[in-house]
């Protein structure tokens, strides 16, 4: 399915059409799915969540404006925002965070558009250019919702490496996709 | 954390990374929510991130979600009840298809089966509706006063949601398309005043039928939410 016909389903979804919204959740659960699973590694909470993802999705479809996000990955975000939350609170410790703050807004703004069009460059390829264990502790962060303590102990490093790792890629990652905010550090 | 995200100037956009990671817990992670609901830039610098990484969603492997999901979905987001009954009122082919009454006969029995005789308060009852829904949240007679070309109705039961209306639908036929009736007003029992067309389509063939709407009712001239209940007619 195109991004633009999932995005004029999402625009009906706001007008509160529950055709429109079914058929959204048949071509979109799988993917959102699988996103709960990775993280959550549990089927029975990923259902759980995948179904909250898409309540969030329904209630809050009114978000979501083309610009950013494809309509997919801004779907994709909720599930994992959500679905990260669900772990951290498993852990306990938790912090609640309210339900807007977890539905991605507008995208990216001027500046990031800028950044965009000025390299081209994408986080796939800019993490090629990183060391192989960074790389791979950014991809477990964001694919697998690892927190900083987990990926210290799969990479068998002190929490504070680990936080400097990440720092630092990130920071190589901003260079590379073009952003100058992060460069000075 | 803070030991390294208050270094220097670029502290904000860190944290908009790590947050967009969702690397964050105890209290940087309450800090850094709270500051997206009241920091612009900072809330665009995540959103920023976040539409970087989602560059990676490729690598999210689809895997289909049980049938049960979308079923508990739709209940929850929709109603329980109404997935069959909706269907079968906004079917076209039901409403419309000579071989379709049988289908819908069947589904108004199973449905007016439990219900209980008309109350006392409704003597001389000829033309009786009752429109009953599993479990009795929603819960409607209606009776048609040939004298007074009127037709009254008792809500014995059931509610709008919040912001909402229920609406009152007629069908002359199996096969014709419901009208409004109108918005169902607070009291629990009303008149509707019908005009003589109106009046002399009240058969053993009508049907009737209520169902969630928009504050003021449907605009589209059909039911637009859930079917809460829906049954024939019945001469008593």
């Amino acid at each position: 399915m195109s991004a633009e016909h999932i995005e004029i389903l999402i625009g009906r979804v706001v007008l509160k059409d529950r055709a429109a919204f079914l058929e959204l959740y048949d071509h979109t659960s799988a993917k959102l799915f699988g996103v709960c699973l990775r993280i959550l590694k549990d089927r029975a909470e990923a259902e759980e969540a995948v179904q909250e993802a898409f309540v969030r999705i329904w209630k809050n479809a009114d978000r979501y404006k083309s610009g950013g996000f494809s309509p997919i990955s801004w779907m994709v975000a909720i599930a994992r925002n959500y679905s990260i939350d669900r772990l951290r609170k498993r852990r306990g410790g938790h912090v609640e965070i309210d339900e807007a703050v977890q539905i991605p807004d507008t995208g990216p703004g001027p500046e990031a558009q800028l950044i965009a069009s000025d390299t081209g460059r994408r986080i796939s390829s800019c993490l090629e250019g990183l060391p192989e264990d960074r790389a791979s502790a950014v991809r477990g962060a964001y694919l697998e919702g690892y927190s900083y303590a987990e990926l210290a102990e799969r990479h068998s490093v002190p929490l504070n490496t680990m936080k400097t790792w990440l720092r630092r890629s990130l920071l190589a990652l901003r260079d590379c996709l073009g952003g100058g905010e992060m460069e000075e550090a | 954390m803070s030991d390294i995200a208050q270094h220097d100037g670029d502290e904000g956009n860190w944290l908009a990374a790590e947050f967009a990671l969702g690397l964050l817990d105890g209290a940087a992670l309450s800090e850094a929510a709270s500051r997206m609901r009241s920091d612009r830039a900072f809330a665009a610098q995540v959103s920023e991130w976040q539409v970087q990484f989602s560059d990676l969603d490729d690598e999210f492997a689809e895997v289909s979600a049980p049938a049960g999901i979308k079923r508990d979905l739709s209940a929850r987001l929709f109603g329980a009840q109404p997935s069959l009954l909706s269907r079968l009122w906004n079917s076209a082919p039901l409403w419309r298809g000579v071989a379709a009454f049988g289908v819908i006969a069947a589904v108004v029995v199973s449905i007016t089966d439990p219900v209980a005789p008309p109350p006392s308060g409704l003597p001389n009852a000829q033309l009786v509706t009752a429109l009953y829904a599993p479990g009795g949240e929603v819960s409607f007679i209606t009776r048609f006063d040939a004298e007074r070309a009127v037709l009254r109705v008792n809500r014995v039961a059931g509610e709008p949601d919040a912001g909402r209306d229920l609406e009152l639908w007629f069908a002359p036929t199996p096969t014709a398309a419901p009208v409004s009736m109108g918005v169902v007003p607070e009291q629990q029992i009303y008149e509707i005043e019908l005009t003589p067309e109106l009046a002399a389509q009240m058969t053993t063939d009508a049907h009737f039928g209520v169902s969630m709407e928009p504050e003021g009712g449907s605009t589209t001239g059909a039911p637009s939410g859930p079917v809460l209940v829906l049954a024939d007619t019945q001469a008593i």
